[in-house]
């Protein structure tokens, strides 16, 4: 163990109370495998550093962070047992609901709730809705995310139109901080991402989300939740320690760094918007 | 202008003239090498990362990941950050796959049609091989690199656009290395340079000052020292020394050859009186004979005539003195005729107890009148005696060298003043001297003898030399 990671203990234990025992009590323990993907914003490797200590404290055992390039391998290792549990999108979730239990979902402006933005660069005011951007270069962030992929497809299909043809090309960035990116370089004229994450963004980096408008806010969407593999037992501590967090200056600090609010237990039925999407494309 | 500009200031003035355009001229030619060196650097390190990234992004053509192509592309700028760098894929079609300015290069745009230059255009038909192009109006350059599937099908091209002026501060960069050498170089060799140039100019202007002193002083005057060479300032120098040393030996000449004329003048004009004095004289001293011859008992007139006859032989003896006769006859001189010189000056030196040095060489006859050479010798003499101050020695040196006879008086006497110098060898009246004759007598037979006669008289010592040649058959 490092002398910066004992300085982090340190500190985290200080905060806690002497009601919480040291990590190192579960270090022999197998660590709980956690799957992030772009639904937050993963390129903080610090922030991830003292997340995981702050959950080691609570859960009293090693954590890992297992970061992938996509949701679809976050979803694989998910199902193939490599994971024990996910920061995933709704839409996976209600897809996979049968294998896949609902840890917690965050609080974003008091509710479990979000929305997917439809952006285009700054200097074009002309757009209104998604069917504004025919014949255009369109950014998806991911094939498995709501907002950044499933919402703008129903949008096209409600409209009658083919979402395969509506572009003149369509691509993915994995990730909807690279939509923003895409569409503030004029690389795309519109892209479909997590408003959670665009208002993030636009608190830390407002250059880069300052080259893109909102043109349209989708309703709202059940939270990506926080999801345990069924048939482990890592759901109830984990989700004690989550909705913890909001109660203790540590875990609000990191709240804070989220953006976030708190964690909710939450409920199936949040999703039901996004199932009812789901059901409606593959009619 | 600059023909009046002296070489003290046209040869540093040339030669510093020289260095900076020398100087100018090798560090064009360093900062054009070094923009060249530069460039060339540059296009090369642009196809090394052409090729690399060109391998990169041909996953992303063939997945038609448009973004992985754009991250890709962005790679290299967003280190180095600078602007007028654009990295354009296009795809099989020509089309923009994705680039780094993608609001100056669409996607699915025509990149010829956006760049709108038909060299570029020519550029980028499909080939496997690279290509470097600079476009039409100069501003950019473009390098292309086809982007290879495994099996060599050619997937797309990578253009790399480059602003030119990013060469500029390389350019500056080498500029301001070769400037600041050149500034150094300068420093060093202008001082050097300028010092060069004065020393090569020094001896000629010096030169040039010597001559226009002639004529302004007298050539004995000018004296210059030149360093000693067989160049060409070397030998206007020798020249410039012989032309002066030619100057004053003429101007000498001119002396001497005035005063012979003088001297020549007095003796023509002496002999003339001389001659029209005795014819009278002697028939005054014949008739004072004759009268005397007959008889006369008259006392009183005996008296007389005594008294007019002292009278007239002191005239003739001091006109014949001054008429000197040449056309004695004489026999040989025999150095006996000599030691009798020294015998009857030994009574008037041991007068003025003076010690008499006598050096005489001579032990044969020579073929000179011995009466003219006593005279000569004996006059020099008494002149050094009288001169001399008691109690000192004189000398004399007879001696025969180069069919000469040289006989040399020294006496330690005062200086011979200057004024006097100018005249020494004329008929001289005066200050109560009996007579002034001797040197001019001395003279006229030296010049009979066609010899030379010399004086030298410094405080304390003066000397007469007489040379005279052997040869006398052209006198008689």
């Amino acid at each position: 163990m490092n002398p910066a990671r004992r300085i982090l203990l340190k500190s985290a234990v200080a905060s806690l109370g002497a009601a919480v025992m040291p990590a190192r009590a579960g270090a022999d323990q197998p660590p709980l495998l956690f799957g992030t993907t772009p639904v937050i914003l993963d390129e903080q490797a610090a922030f991830l550093a003292r997340w995981r200590v702050y959950l080691e404290t609570l859960l009293r055992r090693p954590v890992r962070f297992v970061q992938r390039g996509s949701y679809r391998e976050i979803l694989v290792m998910l199902a193939g047992a490599k994971l024990d549990c996910a920061w995933l999108c709704g839409y996976p979730y209600v897809r996979m609901k049968d294998q896949l239990d609902l840890v917690a979902v965050p609080v974003y402006a008091g509710q479990p709730l979000y929305r997917a933005y439809l952006i285009v660069p700054a200097g074009e005011r002309a757009t209104r809705s998604i069917l504004d951007l025919r014949g255009k270069v369109f950014a998806f962030s991911d094939p498995d995310s709501n907002s950044g992929w499933l919402v703008p497809q129903v949008e096209l299909k409600r409209a009658g139109e083919d979402a395969s043809r509506f572009f003149k090309k369509s691509f993915y960035t994995w990730g909807h901080r690279k939509v923003i990116e895409a569409v503030a370089a004029g690389l795309a004229q519109g892209g479909s991402v997590d408003g959670y994450i665009w208002d993030s963004l636009a608190r830390l980096h407002p250059e880069l989300t300052g080259a893109t408008r909102v043109a349209w806010r989708s309703p709202t969407y059940g939270f990506p939740p926080i999801v345990a593999r069924r048939g482990t037992d890592v759901g109830e501590t984990l989700r004690h320690a989550l909705l913890r967090m909001s109660h203790t200056p540590p875990g609000r600090a990191l709240l804070a760094r989220l953006n976030l609010d708190g964690f909710a237990p939450g409920d199936a039925t949040l999703f039901a918007g996004i199932e009812a999407n789901w059901r409606y494309l593959g009619t | 202008m600059l023909a009046n500009l002296s070489y003290r200031h046209k040869t540093p003035l040339a030669m510093s003239l020289v260095i900076v355009a020398t100087a100018a001229v090798v560090a064009g030619a360093l900062v054009w090498q070094g923009y060249t060196q530069a460039h060339l650097s540059f296009i090369q390190h642009s196809q090394v990362l052409g090729k690399t990234l060109a391998r990169t992004l041909r996953p992303a053509l063939l997945h038609d990941d448009v973004w992985q192509a754009y991250e890709i592309l962005l790679t290299p700028l967003e280190r180095s950050g600078d602007a007028g760098r654009a990295l354009i894929l296009l795809d099989a079609r020509g089309q923009v796959f994705a680039a780094s300015e993608p609001r100056q290069f669409a996607v699915l745009d025509d990149f010829s049609q956006a760049v709108g230059d038909p060299a570029v255009a020519a550029m980028l038909r499909p080939g496997k091989v690279q290509a470097v192009q600079e476009g039409g109006d100069g501003r950019y350059l473009y390098l292309r690199m086809p982007v290879l599937a495994e099996d060599g099908t050619v997937l797309g091209q990578l253009v790399q656009r480059y602003d030119q002026s990013l060469l500029a501060p390389r350019f500056f960069d080498v500029a301001a290395g070769t400037l600041t050498a050149a500034l150094a170089a300068l420093a060093l060799l202008l001082p050097l340079g300028w010092l060069a140039g004065k020393r090569l100019a020094e001896p000629l202007s010096h030169l040039a000052e010597c001559l226009t002193r002639v004529g302004r002083e007298l050539p004995d005057a000018v004296h210059c020292q030149f360093p000693r060479g067989r160049d060409e300032i070397g030998q206007l120098a020798e020249r410039f020394q012989n032309m002066v040393e030619e100057l004053v030996a003429a101007q000498a000449l001119e002396k001497h050859l005035a005063q012979s004329d003088r001297l020549a003048a007095v003796g023509r004009l002496s002999a003339g009186i001389a001659h029209e004095i005795n014819n009278p004289l002697g028939g005054m001293l014949n008739a004072i004979s004759n009268y005397r011859r007959r008889g006369s008992a008259d006392p009183h007139a005996e008296k007389t005539l005594a008294l007019i006859e002292r009278g007239l032989v002191q005239i003739r003896d001091t006109v014949s003195a001054l008429l000197v006769e040449a056309k004695l006859e004489s026999r040989a001189l025999t150095p006996d005729d000599l030691e009798d010189v020294r015998t009857l000056i030994a009574a008037d030196a041991q007068a003025k107890h003076l010690r008499l040095d006598w050096d005489n060489r001579i032990a044969e006859v020579l073929p000179l009148p011995s009466v003219q050479i006593r005279q000569i010798l004996l006059n020099l003499l008494l002149n050094a005696v009288r001169a001399s101050p008691a109690g000192v020695a004189l000398s004399c040196a007879l001696a025969v060298a180069d069919g000469r006879l040289r006989l040399t008086v020294s006496n330690a006497g005062a200086e011979i003043p200057e004024r006097r110098r100018q005249h020494l060898f004329e008929p001289y009246f005066g200050e109560g001297e009996v007579h002034g004759l001797g040197l001019w007598v001395t003279y006229q037979l030296v010049e009979q003898l066609h010899g030379e006669l010399a004086v030298d008289s410094v405080p304390g010592h003066t000397r007469f030399s007489v040379s005279l040649p052997l040869d006398t058959s052209h006198e008689t």
